[in-house]
């Protein structure tokens, strides 16, 4: 009887966020039943891949006890390069796209030198970065918004086997950032330079590349995210991304990563990601006034949050119990 | 260089007495503080503030807040500072513009209000504004008489701006008032607001067109939301020229590039455009003849004029954006 | 600290402490002889309450940084807070702008503040959560809720109150004496007081504060109270000084610069340091570059673009600075 009770709470305990998920989701499907279409869960995919995807790149920063706030600002850099070369220079798109991910790469290598090897503090470097990366972006397009050929469009709207591209590019990003932290030496690196440094570089850990290495994954994200809200979009205006990077950040805290290092998942970022987008999109759905949409999201970050943390302690708890020895 | 060094002490003595007169320089100096420069209407409206100012032999200082009235303030105070002959200036909203007026009258400068007209108050400034209200009936007003020449029912979508924006409130109200009278057939079902964002357009679009589906008429507060709104449009399958089957009576206001290039295209039905010409000559008119201690009307209104299908040819010679969109092909 | 030098030997340490201060005045030097206006008696009062504005906020900030947590929630608090002021005076008619109701309204701002870290402050400490989720969630719901209650709408508040701002007390403006006693009162907490000795002991470590007997607990609530207490202030003064009630009264950038400036002034975010002379410092530098750039009439994206390289190199010159001295 009271192993039963123990294993029930555990249970409800270790798939909190997943319950708080379903309920949700449950919730909106109630109200609207329209919600539940497959079409529609495509369609919250396809509107979160962008912040899924950068929260991706961010969360190997925040293993490395780093932050990267320049993020929403190298999504609009690297927008504006494509427009200009789009629209301007009349460069074919791929062309733009490799353009995108070359300027993605050359800020986060920029951030990522300042904080390796200069060591200064992540905040201040990507701060800069934020202001100078922005200021180019509009410098570049001279603060006009651009509109962009159709083409670029189609790249949102077509279709592989029923998936749309940009799930597609999601789901490509998502599965090789999994095996890099999981299945590789860099990936195990990762971890233990966030968890000790000192310790790491004893280890005979290079840091200062493992760090290079992070920004660099992090920019470059940051570029993919940019291609997929132009394809949305197919415009340029001058505040695309801006305020993204606390968007960002929040799905990847909200799928487990601490900010102070060490800890967090690929799945995860994703996850906080599509919970977000969930509750906007349900939302929508049962058209409430959107005047409240940012409560609610707000109050469902806390709620989330608040249902994790204390699952770890509960959970630490209750393992106690059973396992005295297990060291914490 | 070092003879300038001493140049600091004798502008501190000096600065009081300066206020009122303008300083004996040969050339006139403007203070042009905007907002934002997010949209192709605000980058048009500064572009053409200047070119009137270069053709006037004045020199222009500008001046961008990014979206906040505290650090508007603060340009303001330092555009003073500076010692600008006069002030044209487009706040975030009708309220935070007043405490910059007080702030010009104390130092004796013009300051002429651009674009967005302020509450009331009892400081000396000089509005240039379109009538926002009149030019989105009219644009509504057309876009519903197309739509009675079908014989159909509509259902409408509008998309409003930030409604701190006095701008935002009027040309809602204008898209009401001009829909009301055909409450018969158009019923209004979806009111997106958008804060004048793209990306909160282009979801709660998305989402409307879900809920709805037989969405046929979309006035949007302004061109700058044209982007998403084609976007959701075009996934929905709706986006369609005039005359073919499923159109969506389409409506925008500003006048823009974009806007030219549909209407050219036969995806938009009309356009309501706020003369960006007229408007910047008007206030740097404005400026200059207060600044020479003439008087001048407290509002000055841009008619403005509704662009659409009918009337293209004849009116895109007026219309900014039509401008911009030729030059740049 | 080292043993006492004298003044001479103060000066010496107090700027090699703080290589901001050399860059501020690099950057005065540097200015001033292009735009001798920087020096009027008008824009030095404009750059005094730039720094007082940001000043209040850091100040704020800094108490939460240096107990290693971090406050986003301060714009948000601010929107509510005005909100609640204006639409308090716009509602008692027959009081509005008699002292008593500006005295009332006044009071309820800050509850609002005080009550909204009070919540940081209880669910950080007594229920785990992650300080940067907490008040990201409060950035989204308290903001959200000025928002939908005034519908964006602006309220006009009566010119009593707006002296708040515009009064003068011996020819200096009231927010100048104010945000100097704020400013002289944080600097008693922080280093005389037994309250400043837990901030700094619970941002060294939880372990540590506990074993020596810190009450955690209402150390980090006293912190976020703290904090949403000079949002609250700062709040007051916005509203007076642009004479609205307004949701949006700042944009979100409003903490990357407080933070910004506590950092550069010297606090880390990782808790345990901090001073209010480096964070005014550091305010002194933010508002300077910003006051500088404005006065040049650069091109907008000019004036983005600087401002990060600048405060890239303040970084910079602080990493040098702690090499030179470690080698030393």
């Amino acid at each position: 009887m009271r192993a039963a009770r123990w294993n029930v709470s555990k249970l409800g305990l270790t798939y909190a966020p997943a319950l708080l998920y379903i309920g949700v989701v449950g919730t909106f499907g109630i109200l609207s039943p329209s919600f539940l279409s497959i079409e529609n869960f495509l369609n919250i995919f396809v509107q979160c891949s962008a912040v899924a995807i950068v929260a991706i790149g961010m969360t190997f920063v925040l293993l490395t006890a780093g932050i990267d706030l320049s993020v929403g600002s190298i999504m609009f850099l690297c927008s504006a390069i494509a427009g200009v070369s789009v629209v301007r220079g009349d460069l074919p798109i791929s062309l733009a796209l490799l353009f995108m991910v070359i300027g993605g790469l050359f800020c986060g290598v920029v951030n990522g030198y300042f904080i390796a090897r200069k060591g200064m503090a992540p905040f201040i470097v990507t701060l800069s970065m934020l202001f100078v990366a922005r200021g180019s972006g509009l410098w570049i397009t001279q603060t006009r918004a651009m509109n962009l050929p159709d083409t670029f469009r189609q790249l949102a709207t077509t279709r592989v086997l029923g998936i749309p591209v940009p799930v597609l590019v999601l789901a490509i990003v998502l599965i090789t950032a999994h095996l890099i932290l999981t299945r590789t030496v860099f990936g195990r690196q990762l971890y233990a330079v966030g968890n000790n440094p000192v310790a790491a570089e004893r280890a005979g850990i290079d840091v200062p590349m493992v760090l290079i290495a992070v920004y660099m994954i992090s920019g470059t994200c940051a570029s993919i995210g940019g291609m997929l809200t132009l394809a949305q979009l197919a415009a340029v205006s001058p505040n695309l991304g801006q305020g993204r990077e606390l968007d960002v950040i929040a799905a990847a805290v909200l799928g487990g990563a601490s900010l102070f290092g060490g800890r967090g998942t690929a799945f995860g970022a994703v996850l906080g990601a599509v919970l977000v987008e969930t509750v906007r999109n349900g939302m929508n759905m049962v058209d409430a006034n959107p005047y409240v949409y940012p409560v609610i999201i707000g109050l469902i970050i806390f709620a989330a949050v608040f249902l994790d943390s204390n699952r770890h302690r509960q959970l630490a708890r209750l393992r106690k119990r059973k396992i005295r020895t297990e060291a914490s | 260089m070092l003879r300038n060094w001493h140049l600091p002490f004798v502008v501190v003595l000096g600065f009081g007495l300066l206020s009122g007169c303008s300083e004996p320089s040969e050339q006139l100096r403007i203070g042009v503080a905007f907002e934002t420069l997010q949209t192709e209407y605000w980058v048009a409206s500064v572009e053409a503030i200047e070119a009137e100012l270069r053709r006037r032999n004045i020199e222009m200082i500008e001046a961008v807040a990014d979206n906040d009235a505290n650090r508007q303030l603060d340009q303001i105070h330092i555009l003073i500072a500076r010692g600008v002959d006069g002030i044209i200036v487009s706040p975030k909203d009708s309220m935070t513009v007043i405490p910059m007026i007080k702030a010009a009258n104390r130092a004796n400068i013009p300051i002429v209000i651009y674009n967005r007209p302020p509450a009331d108050n009892d400081g000396q400034s000089v509005t240039v504004v379109a009538d926002n209200y009149e030019i989105a009936k009219a644009t509504v007003e057309y876009m519903a008489e197309r739509a009675v020449e079908t014989g159909r029912k509509y259902k409408a979508m509008i998309l409003i701006g930030d409604l701190g924006d006095i701008n935002a409130i009027a040309r809602r109200d204008g898209f009401d008032d001009a829909i009301r009278p055909f409450s018969d057939i158009i019923e209004v079902v979806a009111r997106v607001p958008t804060e004048w964002s793209q990306d909160k357009a282009l979801s709660g679009v998305t989402s409307a067109l879900q809920v709805n589906p037989d969405i046929n008429f979309v006035f949007a507060s302004t061109d700058f939301l044209f982007p998403p709104l084609i976007s959701a449009l075009r996934t929905a399958g709706k986006y369609k020229k005039i005359g073919e089957e499923g159109h969506v009576l389409l409506g925008g206001f500003d006048g823009d590039p974009l806007a030219y290039s549909m209407l050219v295209e036969r995806y938009l039905d009309a356009d309501g455009v706020q003369d960006v010409y007229f408007d910047c000559a008007a206030s740097v008119d404005a400026v200059v003849r207060m600044h020479q201690n003439q008087i001048v009307e407290s509002i000055i209104r841009d008619p403005g004029f509704v662009i659409h299908q009918g009337n293209l040819e004849e009116k895109a010679g007026q219309m900014w954006g039509a401008q911009i969109a030729r030059s740049n092909d | 600290m080292g043993p006492v030098r004298g003044n001479i030997g103060h000066i010496q340490l107090f700027l090699r402490d703080y290589p901001v201060v050399w860059l501020s005045l690099g950057l005065g030097l540097l200015v001033v002889p292009v735009r001798p206006e920087i020096l009027s008696p008008l824009n030095l009062e404009t750059l005094a309450l730039a720094i007082a504005l940001l000043l209040v906020l850091s100040l704020g900030q800094s108490f939460v940084l240096i107990t290693a947590g971090i406050d986003l929630s301060l714009p948000a608090i601010m929107s509510l807070a005005s909100v609640v002021g204006a639409s308090y005076l716009a509602g008692n008619s027959d009081l509005t702008g008699t002292p008593l109701s500006i005295l009332t309204a006044i009071v309820a701002m800050l509850l609002v503040g005080l009550a909204i870290g009070f919540l940081h402050g209880f669910s950080v400490a007594y229920l785990r959560m992650p300080a940067f989720l907490v008040t990201l969630a409060s950035l989204m719901w308290v903001g959200g809720i000025a928002v939908w209650y005034t519908e964006s709408v602006r309220i006009p508040v009566p010119e009593g109150f707006i002296q708040v701002w515009y009064g003068r007390l011996l020819g200096i403006p009231v927010p100048l004496w104010t945000v100097a006693i704020l400013a002289v009162l944080a600097h008693f907490i922080l280093s005389n007081t037994v309250m400043g000795r837990r901030l700094y002991a619970v941002g060294h470590g939880l372990q540590t504060a506990l074993v020596s007997g810190v009450p955690i607990g209402r150390t980090i609530v006293f912190a976020y109270m703290t904090s949403g207490l000079c949002a609250s202030i700062a709040a007051v003064f916005y509203t007076a000084r642009l004479h609205t009630g307004s949701p949006e009264l700042v944009e979100n950038e409003v903490l990357l610069d407080c933070i910004g400036a506590a950092v550069i002034g010297g606090t880390s975010l990782f808790g345990g340091k901090g001073k209010v002379i480096g964070i005014l410092m550091g305010v002194v530098f933010i508002a300077l570059v910003g006051n500088c750039l404005n006065m040049l009439g650069l091109r907008y994206w000019h004036v983005i673009m600087i401002k990060g390289g600048v405060i890239l190199l303040a970084a910079v010159l602080d990493a040098f600075q702690r090499r030179w001295s470690g080698a030393e």
